[in-house]
């Protein structure tokens, strides 16, 4: 049995190193002689699967790993919920959701609110151009009750507005690629994901999973062994997976 | 669905499911949409929903009705995020007394969120009278829902609980926002925060990886919010336990639980442990200092991340700020780090963000960040406190310039916490005898402040010397107030709010040492006709202000310049100001009897004036009874822990030796006044052991004055009377006579007034001689400190020449430069003044 190796370099593990640094063997068990609490490593796996949105995941695993912090679960379902809505293009069911678990969202957050309006009037922008006999009405309405004394205040959103309302003048199958941009469904993605990451960082949750920090941590890590010339077989992230 | 146009009537449908459904369209056409909100709030929709959320729970449980009084209160909240036009229509009695009422544990926690909100929002924006004030029962209140939403909150971790907990938490601080506020609800509040708080740390470091951030962080601040001295020592009491987890929480991944850590550190920092304060600053424990360095860092590190966000438009935290000033104005190590780190210039530049080229003028913007801009002010004040050279970088950063602009902006109950921290900024400046000769008399500081201080008296000039005539007359009415002369439109605090007074007591931090006699703004501040303010503020009951009034007092009448001296006099009165001495507040004594101490000094006139009016038994039972404020110990216990505990005591004592001083430095009838009350004199003789050197020095001096020989300043009068003895018939006889014989006659007279006057300095030497003074004064031969030293030797070889006994000791060439000097040459209190730094 040895003793318990501390975590980090300090004079002993300097003296420790072999060589030309540490082979496959040698690096596995000095991982290994790192004790990682059960409850931290459960702690760590239910917070991923929690601000990644795996509810029924999250909630089996809260069973079996007997783990009574079922943080905000009831709010994975929800962000489910608005995520699919957006990816879907109901942006408007999208918003009624959002206002309803988290009414001061949009009001506290204009940016958020306006990339949902321009994605609702892009969709009504699909309607009408979908059919050749579509009608514009309604995508003016939208844009001049909506939109407009928006962009009129803020620079940003005008060029945001101008662009979009310029998909009316082009023909869908031949769009310049900063307006395909639009209408491309990555551009729902984008906005769900920022509304997630709105909501988790309301409820007082990190933007993101605590296992992504580590692994940024431990290439940071890499990097500085690389630096002082140590030999060691480096994280490759396929093996985890 | 419902057309949005005509939600209106529906809203009064008597249809609970109706009425629910135009409350969903009505929230989800006015969340974002800020014309939406005007138009609706034109129509009059803030009547309705006030009257659905106060619809009360009419026993059965309607879970439809419920929801339309949540849905209300959401829609409310929506209104209070709007820009300022909107939200400021949200400011009605109404509004908050529907809100408050909502705060209680029946309420579904779900409309508790929406109304906690609500009101966060609300008071988030403006400031307003503290809540508390306005509803006394409100910290009950928030108590009983912490309580009731805790226990459970760390177990089942319900976000609905964790809403609720975090929005109260969020609240507590905005209900009492000033210093006496905070104090107010502490009773009922502690303990459940700490409770709350104490849960968290377990759980967050039971669960090592998630907590919620938020809640934990709001807790914490509120927590530190209203901390009282009491509670800190019992958690310092209460061990590593409970610190150790804050202290890991300086390294949170979140700005928000750092600054809170930072926060609480910082009051049980400020709360915890006695201390001694100096001209230099305050001193405690080494431990306590390290434990606020470390807290260094973490401030300015997130300070710096606020400025650059402040560059994208941001807003910095007030709290930051806040923070830094209460952990800097002890002055010291903690405040030097932080200097050298800049904090001055971030300062400035924050507040250059916020309104460049000093652009108050708009209301607007101390209204919306009056909060941060006070803060950053009282920061200035505080790092300046103690230091020359940081009040010299302040002025060079140009912060003397926004302190003005904002004192001239007009009175309105939002700018009123951004005036108090510039009058502190000012106060802090004033303490600089350089720069209160330079460059504040080209700020135009004077009229700002004066308008803080009250309306404008009456423009009439006073004829100073009638007036003091006017009020000596009155020697009897003791414990009368003084009568009120012409004075008309000054300021009573009957019906002031706590706020005003809280203003009041600012400004006049910031005069005490702008109407000091070498201050050029003393003529400018007393022909604006600051006086009667200022007696008004001794007269009010709210202690700080009464504190700081007495203290301005004290310095108008520091000084030799008679003019001043007799227009305080006319409007204040000796009633009051012996009131004031027996006042229930131990600093306001000691200012009241530096009063005295100043008024009397290098002045017969106001020694006579003083015994007129207010009777010599009268003084002189005052004098004992302030002398014997502490037991002092038998002379063979070396143990006096007692008085080291109690600095103030001892100040008062001071103070009240040196009027002694003062009046043995009268005429010679005046010694002989003192010398009669033996009481007294034992007692100054007792004094002469105590620990502190400034009261071991003020005993002598008083020996000095009593045994002075040479004719000092002997009253026309005095002599008269002493030749009247010798020959009765002097004046008219004299007319009769030939110059020769009038010659010799007075030489004989002169002779005989001499050995009349020696036998009476005699006698005064020898009654000192009789309590202890000569032996007391032997000890203080070896006297620690070189100046009560020196002293001791220019009494010994007074007292010794007269009573012929021992001839003066060989080594002793007494300093006769330094007994001819009266005792009077200390000056009335220290010109800094040392009253709370209101938060």
């Amino acid at each position: 049995m040895s003793a318990p190796t501390p975590i980090g370099p300090g004079p002993n593990n300097v003296s420790t190193t072999p060589k030309g640094g540490y082979n496959r063997e040698q690096w596995e068990s000095k991982l290994d002689s790192v004790k990682v609490s059960k409850a931290n490593l459960n702690a760590l796996v239910m917070n991923y699967l929690i601000i990644e949105g795996y509810q029924s995941a999250a909630l089996k695993f809260a069973q079996e790993a007997n783990i009574s912090s079922s943080v905000a679960l009831d709010s994975i379902d929800d962000r489910m919920q608005i995520r699919a809505s957006i990816h879907a293009g109901a942006i408007q069911e999208a918003i009624e959701r959002i206002n309803d678990l988290n009414p001061e969202l949009l009001d506290t957050n204009p940016e958020l609110h306006f990339s949902l309006l321009r994605l609702q009037l892009i969709e009504l922008i699909r309607n009408c151009t979908a059919s050749p006999d579509g009608d514009i009405q309604p995508v003016l309405t939208f844009a001049t009750t909506h939109l407009a004394s928006r962009a009129q205040k803020n620079p940003a959103f005008l060029t945001d507005l101008e662009r979009t309302m310029a998909l009316l003048c082009f023909p869908q199958d031949n769009l310049a690629p900063q307006l395909a941009e639009l209408m491309d469904p990555s551009l729902r993605r984008q906005v769900a994901a920022r509304v997630n990451e709105a909501i988790l960082e309301a409820q007082g949750v990190m933007r993101e999973a605590k296992m992504r920090g580590l692994v940024r941590l431990w290439g940071w890590a890499e990097n500085a062994l690389r630096q002082e010339k140590v030999d060691f077989p480096s994280l490759d992230l396929k093996n985890i997976a | 669905m419902i057309a949005e146009d005509d939600l209106l009537p529906y809203l009064r449908s008597d249809d609970r499911n109706v009425q629910l459904a135009a409350l969903r369209s009505l929230k989800n056409s006015v969340i974002g949409h800020s014309d939406q909100k005007a138009s609706y709030l034109d129509r009059g929709v803030l009547d309705e929903l006030l009257e659905i959320i106060g619809t009360p729970e009419d026993g059965i449980k309607d879970p439809i009705s419920e929801e339309c009084r949540i849905q209300a209160g959401v829609i409310l909240g929506s209104f209070a995020y709007s820009d300022a036009e909107i939200s400021s229509r949200l400011f009605t009695p109404a509004t908050l007394s529907t809100l408050v009422k909502v705060l209680n544990q029946y309420s579904p926690p779900a409309l508790l969120v929406a109304s906690l909100r609500t009101l966060t929002t609300l008071l988030t924006l403006r400031l307003t009278p503290p809540l508390v004030s306005q509803f006394p029962g409100l910290a009950k209140s928030l108590s009983e829902l912490i309580s009731h939403y805790s226990p459970t909150v760390f177990v089942k971790y319900a976000r609905q609980d964790i809403q609720v907990l975090t929005n109260l938490c969020t609240l507590v601080p905005l209900i009492s926002p000033s210093h006496s506020s905070a104090q107010s609800v502490s009773s009922e509040l502690t303990a459940p925060l700490f409770d709350l708080v104490y849960g968290s740390l377990q759980s967050s470091q039971a669960s090592g990886i998630y907590i919620d951030s938020k809640l934990q962080s709001a807790a914490i601040l509120a927590l530190a919010h209203c901390l009282t001295p009491t509670v800190a020592q019992e958690i310092e009491a209460a061990g590593p336990g409970f610190t150790n987890p804050v202290l890991a929480l300086l390294r949170a991944p979140d700005t928000a639980t750092r600054l809170s850590a930072a926060s609480l550190l910082t009051a049980l920092y400020t709360c915890g442990k006695s201390d001694i304060t100096s001209n230099t600053g305050v001193t405690r424990a080494p431990q306590i200092t390290t434990l606020a360095l470390t807290l260094v860092p973490t401030l300015m590190k997130l300070l710096d991340d606020a400025i650059a966000a402040g560059h994208h438009g941001r807003k910095c935290d007030p709290r930051i700020l806040h923070t830094l000033a209460i952990l800097c104005r002890d002055g010291g190590e903690v405040t030097d780090r932080c200097v050298e780190a800049g904090l001055i210039k971030k300062i400035v530049s924050i507040i250059a963000q916020l309104a460049p080229n000093d652009h108050f003028t708009s209301r607007r913007i101390l209204e919306s960040d009056g909060k941060l801009l006070s803060s950053s002010l009282l920061c200035l004040s505080a790092l300046g406190l103690y230091n020359e050279d940081y009040r010299k970088e302040i002025i060079e950063a140009g912060a003397l310039s926004v302190v003005v602009a904002v004192m001239n902006t007009a009175n309105t109950a939002a700018t009123r916490e951004v005036k108090i921290a510039a009058c502190h900024v000012l106060r802090t400046l004033s303490r600089s005898v350089r720069l209160l000769r330079t460059t504040m008399v080209e700020s135009g500081v004077v009229c700002g402040i004066v308008d803080l201080l009250g309306d404008a008296p009456p423009e009439e000039e006073r004829p100073l010397l009638e007036n003091v005539d006017t009020v000596s007359s009155e020697p009897e009415r003791m414990d009368e107030e003084p009568v009120q002369t012409t004075v008309t439109e000054v300021p009573t605090d009957e019906d002031e709010e706590e706020e005003d007074l809280e203003v009041r007591t600012a400004a006049m931090a910031a005069v005490c040492n702008l109407v000091l006699d070498f201050s050029p703004l003393r003529k400018p501040i007393l022909d604006k006709g600051i006086l009667p303010l200022v007696v008004s503020g001794a007269r009010s009951r709210y202690t700080p202000l009464r504190l700081n009034s007495t203290w301005a007092l004290k310095h108008m009448v520091f000084g030799d310049d008679m003019d001043t001296k007799a227009c305080v006099m006319s409007h204040l009165g000796f009633p009051l100001i012996i009131k004031l001495c027996d006042d229930k507040e131990i600093q306001v004594q000691e200012q009241a009897l530096d009063f005295l101490r100043n008024l009397t000094a290098r002045s017969e006139t106001y020694i006579d004036m003083l015994f007129d009016n207010v009777g010599v038994e009268e003084v002189f039972r005052l004098l004992d009874r302030k002398l014997s404020f502490v037991p002092v110990p038998p002379f063979e216990e070396s143990e006096q822990e007692l008085l080291s505990t109690q600095p103030y005591y001892t100040k008062v004592i001071i103070a009240t030796a040196y009027i002694l001083v003062h009046i043995a430095a009268g005429y010679d009838r005046h010694r002989e006044i003192v010398i009669s009350h033996e009481d007294v004199l034992r007692k100054i003789v007792q004094l002469m052991r105590h620990e502190n050197y400034e009261v071991r020095l003020a005993c002598v001096w008083t020996i000095i004055n009593l045994t002075w020989v040479e004719e000092p300043n002997r009253a026309p009068e005095e002599v008269a009377s002493a030749t009247g003895q010798v020959h009765p018939n002097v004046s008219q006889a004299g007319a009769a006579q030939s110059s020769s014989d009038i010659m010799q006659q007075q030489q004989s007279i002169s002779a005989f007034t001499e050995l009349y006057f020696a036998d009476i300095y005699r006698r005064r030497a020898m009654v000192l001689v009789r309590l202890g003074a000569r032996e007391q004064l032997e000890h203080l031969k070896q006297d620690p400190v070189l100046d009560v030293r020196e002293k001791t030797k220019t009494a010994i070889y007074q007292i010794d020449s007269l009573v012929g006994g021992a001839s003066p000791t060989a080594d002793v060439e007494p300093d006769i430069e330094a007994g001819l000097s009266r005792g009077v040459e200390v000056p009335g209190g220290a010109m800094e003044i040392d009253s709370e730094l209101h938060e």
